[in-house]
């Protein structure tokens, strides 16, 4: 059972159509939600909130339909918001207690799971300042802490890693490893391509209201085409142009290498049957790993096009 | 010195151009513009022969000591006052404006000058249409007759608004909650303590601001009491001294000012 | 070192049912000004008059009265009735209170939410818009309801126990239970009010500017009108004028303004269904969190 399924969500600002029937599943794990600034992330973790109504299209969470629970379905999803969404003249233990009420604990219970999930971020030490006084990384792992104090299934995070120095971005992404690990799903909304790659194994890239691609990440970097790397003794031109004649594409590649592109169907026996015909060896090939990058760049030019 | 008095004229300039622009100067352009509403409908009741409660000088009267000054100028005061410094925190401005190579009591000066310079012209021209609408059966004149008492009247406006707005510019500066105590002050202490018998009213600034205005403007028995309590120069001085100490007091909090401190007012 | 000192921790315990989820919101939106002294000392600066006006008549009445020097003085010393309560409930000092409170809890009962981004955090968990400003308009009422219905009940206790006259109770019940409908149509209304206009701007000072001058625009403005016009209808232009008047019919008194008592009904009617018209607007397709 899927814990999250998105189907044809629409949702709009008046006469601006931010969201276009976006449709995906999350069946568990993290799947990380890339685009460029204006694709309609944030939007769409808003609407699976019911902080913005949908003009049409449903989800489910758990299996259970958003339309006919109503706010009930909200005690499985917690909420990373992108900016602010801390209270000031509050200290992080009784802002993040406050939440947990709020999600249904009773006060006591709430008190020590506040305790509990500020020790597991690491603000055990800062738990009792104020939150408005904490720093930028400190402030997001506050709103990690209270996003999982009523110990949801689901954990939307907008931009988990925003304003964070490099060490304080590793330790937040290890610590969404670890929620993985604990059998928890996040939907992870970044436009980090490294975030993506560090935390999740399914991506969906949104790109102007739509969904540009969706698929496991190891599909998405892979791909259909094949990639390679070759170091060719012999003339370049010569090579280039044999396999620019088979179909495939070439040309130069890292490290003083050519990079050959080759069609699915096509393999290494094609390659090295190609390069047996001409003057000259390969004395070096590796297959290429897609970067994500190149994945995202791609997709936005399709649905640009 | 020419380098930041360029600065404190673009500053004066921005601030009185934002007023004039923003929700709150057309928010205080409709209330200036409301005695002119009610005299325009005096005007059409007499014109119609409907009986009215009383003629236009006496409700041009009124509306000086009741709307303008119980209301209209404190009310501007701290709505403008409180947010000179305020605004600029809450729009994460600050740090730009002190961060310049400019004094930080010249930056209020020339921000509160902006300030006032909107709001005396705007209740210059308020009180001048009042004036002219209340006065309109007098004649012409019958106008000039009553134009030293308008005088008088706008001079003690325009007092009060230099005055309470560096009151408030002071509370803004100072309090964490600058319109909760600019409130208290402004529609509390004031109000409450100047009608009082006794030395306390002093420590008002309406008391004196009624002892500039004109008697015949003022309903009979009460404010002629309390006018007779002191004389106008009496009342100029204290109001100079008060609307100085107040600026003196905010050069001095401006300068020393945390621009987080703002930041945590809600 | 692991950055956690120790792994997560699942939570199987209870869960609170839906309907009550509004209570910890309220309790943190109004808890706060019980400790703060200034807050404490307004609320024995709106129980003083009750006390020495009040109070202070009855005890007047039950010890100097046998005192034959006092008695001409006690003679004209007014009962404590419907009409000495629609006074002390209306006056200008119980309006000003009653503004500085709804301006000092009530300005920033949704801003502050909306210039924090809380409000999105509040609205993603299972609380829902209706509870979130039930709860917050709770904790304004609950402040309203003791700065006007608590001193009216400390009046009658101390008045019944001076007096020994218990018949008080049920020759003048209309003293509390006029003074509850009044606390629930007028501060009610009001707290409504607030609530809607706090809804419209993310600064709880500039709602409480709007407040304030609402509030007081209003009396200067309706009095010159009413100069003029000598119509009941010129009261319209001020709450706290309209709030006198409901003040006074709710306890069965003419009012001093001649504003009648359908007018008033009207009146506080029209003001919540246009503030319950604004709050719908706003939450309904969440414009608020914009």
């Amino acid at each position: 059972m899927a814990v999250l399924s998105v189907r044809d969500v629409k949702v709009s600002y008046g006469a601006n159509e931010a969201l276009k029937g976006v449709s995906f599943e999350a069946v568990s794990g993290a799947v990380g939600l890339l685009g460029p600034n204006g694709a309609g992330k944030s939007t769409l973790i808003k609407a699976l909130l019911n902080l913005v109504p949908l003009s049409s299209g449903a989800f489910t969470v758990l299996g259970q339909e958003s339309a006919r629970l109503g706010s009930g379905l909200r005690d499985q999803v917690g909420y990373v918001p992108e900016s602010q969404g801390i209270r000031a003249g509050l200290s992080g233990v009784a802002w993040v207690a406050l939440l947990g009420e709020v999600s249904g604990l009773p006060r006591r219970a709430a008190v020590e799971r506040a305790h509990e999930t500020l020790q597991y971020v690491g603000l055990g030490e800062a738990r009792y300042r104020e939150g408005q006084t904490y720093s930028t990384g400190m402030q997001q792992r506050l709103k990690l802490a209270a996003a999982l104090v009523h110990d949801p299934a689901l954990v939307l995070l907008d931009e988990p890693t925003a304003g964070m120095d490099p060490t304080g971005r590793d330790e937040m992404l290890e610590l969404c490893r670890d929620l993985v690990k604990q059998g928890k799903t996040l939907l992870f909304s970044t436009h980090i391509l490294k975030d993506v790659e560090a935390v999740c194994s399914r991506v969906v890239i949104l790109h102007k209201g739509k969904v540009a691609a969706c698929a496991g990440l190891e599909e998405v970097t892979r791909g259909e085409a094949q990639h390679f790397l070759v170091q060719w003794e012999g003339k370049r031109d010569e090579f280039v142009a044999a396999c620019q004649q088979a179909g495939w594409k070439a040309g130069d590649g890292q490290n003083n290498l050519l990079k050959v592109v080759l069609p699915q169907g096509a393999g290494p026996r094609e390659l090295f049957g190609l390069a047996s015909g001409l003057q000259g060896s390969i004395h070096r090939f590796v297959r290429e790993e897609t970067s994500l990058e190149e994945v995202f760049l791609e997709a936005l030019a399709k649905e640009t096009v | 010195m020419a380098a930041w008095s360029e600065a404190a004229k673009a500053l004066f300039s921005h601030t009185a151009g934002q007023m004039t622009r923003s929700v709150k100067g057309f928010v205080f352009l409709g209330l200036a513009l409301f005695p002119w509403g009610l005299l325009l409908l005096l005007q059409l009741l007499i014109w119609r022969g409907v009986p009215v409660g009383l003629g236009g000088s006496t409700l041009y009267g009124n509306l000086v000591v009741a709307y303008y000054m119980g209301f209209l100028i404190p009310l501007c005061a701290l709505f403008f006052g409180v947010a000179l410094i305020a605004d600029e925190a809450e729009g994460g401005t600050l740090p730009y404006l002190f961060g310049r190579p400019v004094p930080r009591h010249v930056v209020f000066l020339a921000k509160f000058a902006g300030m006032e310079s909107v709001l005396l012209a705007g209740t210059a021209v308020s009180m001048a249409g009042a004036f002219v609408l209340s006065n309109l059966e007098a004649g012409a004149l019958g106008m000039a007759k009553g134009a030293g008492d308008f005088l008088m009247d706008l001079t003690a406006a325009w007092l009060g608004l230099l005055v309470y707005g560096a009151l408030f510019s002071l509370i803004g500066l100072a309090f964490r909650r600058p319109l909760f105590w600019g409130f208290l002050v402004g529609f509390g202490w004031e109000n409450l303590v100047a009608w009082l018998p006794g030395f306390l009213k002093r420590i008002t600034i309406l008391f004196h601001l009624h002892t500039l205005m004109p008697e015949h403007t003022e309903p009979k028995g009460l404010l002629n009491l309390l006018a007779a309590s002191e004389s106008k120069a009496a009342a100029l001085a204290f109001l100079a001294v008060y609307g100085a100490a107040f600026l003196a007091l905010s050069c001095v909090l401006a300068r020393r000012i945390e621009a987080a401190h703002l930041e945590r007012e809600g | 070192m692991p950055i956690f000192d120790q792994g997560y921790q699942a939570y199987g315990g209870e869960r609170r049912a839906l309907g009550r989820r509004w209570i910890p919101v309220w309790r943190e939106e109004a808890a706060p000004y019980l400790h703060k002294r200034a807050f404490l000392l307004l609320l024995v600066l709106a129980l003083l008059p009750w006390l020495v006006f009040g109070a202070g008549l009855s005890f007047a009445k039950t010890q100097f009265g046998d005192s034959s020097a006092m008695q001409e003085f006690v003679k004209q010393l007014p009962p404590v009735d419907e009409s000495w309560v629609a006074k002390l409930l209306t006056n200008g000092w119980d309006n000003f209170l009653l503004v500085i409170v709804s301006v000092w809890v009530g300005s920033g009962l949704v801003a502050r939410d909306r210039k924090e981004r809380t409000l999105e955090v509040f609205l993603g968990r299972a609380l829902g818009p209706m509870q979130y400003l039930w709860a917050k308009g709770a904790a304004l009422g609950a402040y309203l309801l003791l700065f006007t219905f608590v001193p009216v009940v400390v009046l009658v206790v101390f008045h019944v126990g001076l007096t020994g006259d218990t018949a008080f109770l049920w020759q003048h019940a209309r003293v509390l239970w006029g003074t509850l409908l009044y606390t629930l149509l007028g501060p009610g209304t009001l707290v409504v009010t607030v609530l809607a206009l706090s809804s419209l701007s993310r600064s709880p000072r500039i709602v409480g500017l709007a407040l304030i001058g609402i509030m007081f625009f209003g009396l200067p403005a309706s009095a010159i009108l009413w100069a003029i016009t000598r119509s009941p209808m010129a009261w319209t232009f001020s709450v706290l004028a309209e709030l006198r008047a409901l003040g006074y019919h709710c306890l069965g008194v003419a009012p001093e303004m001649e504003i009648p008592v359908l007018h008033s009904a009207l009146y506080f009617l029209a003001l919540l269904g246009a503030s319950l018209g604004i709050l719908y607007l706003r939450f309904s397709r969440r414009e608020v969190l914009r």
